[in-house]
């Protein structure tokens, strides 16, 4: 019997309307455990070269990991797959909330989707049943609107959804996938691929609870993390996501005007106690999870904000806010309903408004192009109509639909120079000039810009518990925010390590589980004699295998970079810019430490030691 | 003399009712640090200080009425 995994998967050819169930057997859960591992071994294996993002070719991959729904904080999640239509190269995002146990509770670990309706459905999996069924009245509906017509027509209200709204279906490259109105796979213009393929939903139910092999080790980590997460994580389970936003401006690394400046003047406005005493509702939070960093806002004036959405969280707070130049929450919490209402980004949508706000202050866009909105930094109004714009795709939103990186060429008249990107997809709500080893994961990571499988500085310049974390890897001396030297490159690719591995398992970052209890959470889990060193070896399969795809894709050392921003000085006496030099030694080192050949290829001898010689071409 | 704290981040403060702001009473010619001691915070927890909104370090010494911000090094979010 397997324990921890159901042991198969559903592939639904929306073209022919076919519905195969595949077998996996458990040396392959061993080796790439589920998630991020199992999105990249797919890709790889069955996504040509060449593929249209957006074309019946391309997949779309929605897995559970070994961990997924067991009754243990942080295993409420799934990962979704596809190539990315942002950046052309490994698309992959995680989502929280309980739509990944829902899916593991029917029995199968994941859904593989290819093909294209020829009209829109949605998919129901209910325990072992697998259904298309036609989707029309809910095509061109808000995802509140649709969910509430799938759950009546279903007439069970537990089932969990993952859906898109207009801009997904609108295929905007930014679009994301929300399941179950709160919880987003932002990244990557997933929802973009779901819409491609007539896809409105996905809506699954089941009554299986997955197989633990040593249920009583399991509850004992499980009560371990419940007494604990309260004092590790404190300000997480009060206030959120967006503690950070004061000390971030006072460091000069909260992104302000389109990431010009560090500092922002309306930062209070911005803080987790103006939330608290304004606008926050209640805290919310994913499956088995005392953490509950999710918050639940409403707002009546000037905008009217539906509840039913959730709340802003730190990236859509610094996106939509500060680096808008915008220090009204409500009007930020309104571009958070408007995000998960259309299926948008809020990362990707609120750097693609900064761009076009900084590309309007500069001349380059006028009311001629913007349909007469006067979009300087810090009007609010204009960010909204824009967020709406991108999500229908009309006017300048239309251009902005494409993703930062695809408007600028398209804008030109220099334009590029404001377009903050890495690989095509937006910078996250994290400055480089502040926390330099993030900058190397930005400029490698296989998705893009991306702040969650990367080194935040900070954490590792004290004895923090995150500090205590990677002494389990062997990293044992603190390093300071600003080192970009051997040290931090090394802390920084055993963290890569270890952040695909919780991708591939799917866990949170946020339940803060050290290694080693991870690894007991996964011997326990799955029976298996596991140990930290298998386990990282799973991570760096899925970062190998991701790099792979991406080569394959046309990729080069060349596309390892940084917008020219990050190497000036912010505005206004902020911080310095990286060092060219420093930088491209760091970036030369982390290859060579991830044993890749000096232009970013994995070495035959890498690829042979992590089992992955079937990718050798 | 009276001020007012909030904490960011992983620190707790367990006189405060709600674990994270409160205002208390401390001796006149305190310092940053001591108010940390006073509130039972280890330096090597904090990341960023502030009074007023404007960075400060343990020296800085405390005047009637000052915000206090203290955060632990700041990570993801």
């Amino acid at each position: 019997m397997a324990y921890g995994f159901g042991g198969k998967i559903l592939r639904v050819d929306l073209t022919h309307e076919r519905i195969e169930i595949e077998k996996l057997d458990d040396a392959f859960y061993r080796r790439y455990i589920g998630g991020m591992g199992f999105v990249a071994y797919h890709l790889l294996r069955e996504v040509k070269p060449g593929t249209d993002p957006l074309g019946p070719d391309n997949r779309l991959y929605f897995f559970t990991g070994v961990l997924t729904g067991i009754p243990v904080p942080g295993t409420g999640r799934n990962s979704i797959g596809a190539k990315s239509p942002l950046t052309g190269g490994f698309g992959e995002s995680e989502v929280g909330g309980f739509f990944g146990v829902e899916l593991k509770r029917t029995g199968y670990d994941g859904i593989i989707i290819e093909g294209k309706a020829s009209h829109p459905v949605y998919l129901v999996v209910h325990d072992d049943t697998c259904e298309i069924r036609g989707a029309e009245p809910m095509w061109g509906k808000s995802t509140k609107e649709s969910r509430e017509m799938i759950l009546e027509e279903l007439g069970d209200d537990k089932v969990k959804l993952a859906q898109i709204g207009v801009a997904g279906e609108n295929q905007v490259r930014i679009a994301s996938i929300i399941c179950d109105l709160r919880y987003a796979a932002g990244r990557g213009g997933m929802g973009a691929v779901m819409g491609s393929k007539n896809l409105k939903a996905v809506a699954v139910r089941g009554t299986k609870k997955p197989a633990i092999a040593r249920p009583d080790k399991v509850m004992e980590l499980a009560r371990w993390m419940a007494d604990n997460s309260k004092a590790l994580v404190p300000s997480y389970h009060d206030i959120g996501t967006g503690s950070g936003v004061i000390g971030m401006s006072q460091s000069g690394g909260l992104p302000t005007r389109n990431f010009r400046s560090g500092s922002f003047e309306g930062v209070e406005s911005l803080s987790p106690y103006t939330m608290r005493g304004n606008i926050l509702k209640k805290m919310d939070g994913c499956f088995a999870c005392p953490v509950k960093c999710k918050r639940v806002v409403e707002v009546e004036s000037p905008y009217r904000v539906d509840p039913a959405y959730g709340g802003a969280e730190y990236e859509t707070i610094a996106s939509f806010g500060s680096n808008c130049g915008i220090s009204d929450l409500r009007a930020i919490a309104k571009a958070h309903e408007l995000c998960n209402a259309h299926s948008l980004d809020t990362i990707s949508t609120g750097v693609a408004v900064s761009f076009a706000m900084e590309c309007y202050e500069n001349g380059i866009l006028t009311k001629e192009d913007t349909g007469g909105l006067d979009l300087r930094f810090g009007n609010a109004e204009a960010m909204l109509a824009l967020v709406d714009m991108i999500a229908r795709r009309e006017g300048l939103g239309a251009i902005l639909a494409e993703g930062t990186a695809r408007a600028a060429q398209r804008i030109g008249k220099g334009s590029e120079r404001f377009a903050i990107h890495s690989k095509g997809q937006e910078i996250p709500m994290h400055e480089p000039r502040w926390k330099r080893g993030l900058g190397i994961g930005y400029a490698v990571s296989p998705t893009g810009g991306e702040h969650c499988s990367n080194v935040h500085d900070p954490m590792y310049e004290k004895d923090t518990p995150d500090m205590e974390s990677v002494r389990v890897l062997g990293i044992i001396d603190t390093i300071p925010i600003d080192d970009l030297g051997p040290r931090k490159v090394r802390l920084f690719t055993y963290l890569l390590l270890y952040r695909y591995l919780q991708n591939s398992l799917v866990v949170c970052q946020f339940v803060p589980w050290r290694p080693d209890q991870i690894s007991d959470l996964v011997s326990a889990t799955t029976g298996w004699n596991t140990s930290v060193w298998e386990l990282l070896k799973v991570g760096e399969r899925s970062a190998n295998m991701a790099r792979l795809f991406n080569l394959r894709e046309g990729f080069t050392a060349q596309d390892d970079r940084l917008p020219e921003r990050f190497f000036e000085p912010e505005e206004a006496g902020g911080l310095g810019g990286l060092d060219r030099g420093r930088f491209e030694d760091a970036l030369e080192l982390h290859y060579a430490m991830m044993g890749w050949d000096m232009n970013g290829v994995p070495t035959r001898g890498k690829l042979y030691e992590l089992g992955l010689e079937w990718a050798l071409d | 003399m009276r001020v007012w704290v909030r904490t960011f981040g992983d620190i707790y403060l367990p006189q405060a009712p709600n674990g994270l702001d409160h205002s208390l009473d401390i001796p006149p010619g305190s310092t940053l640090g001591d108010l940390l001691g006073i509130l039972m915070i280890p330096p090597e927890s904090v990341g960023i200080m502030s009074v007023n909104g404007a960075r400060a370090n343990e020296s800085r010494l405390l005047h009637e009425g000052d915000r206090v911000d203290i955060s632990s090094p700041i990570g993801g979010g």
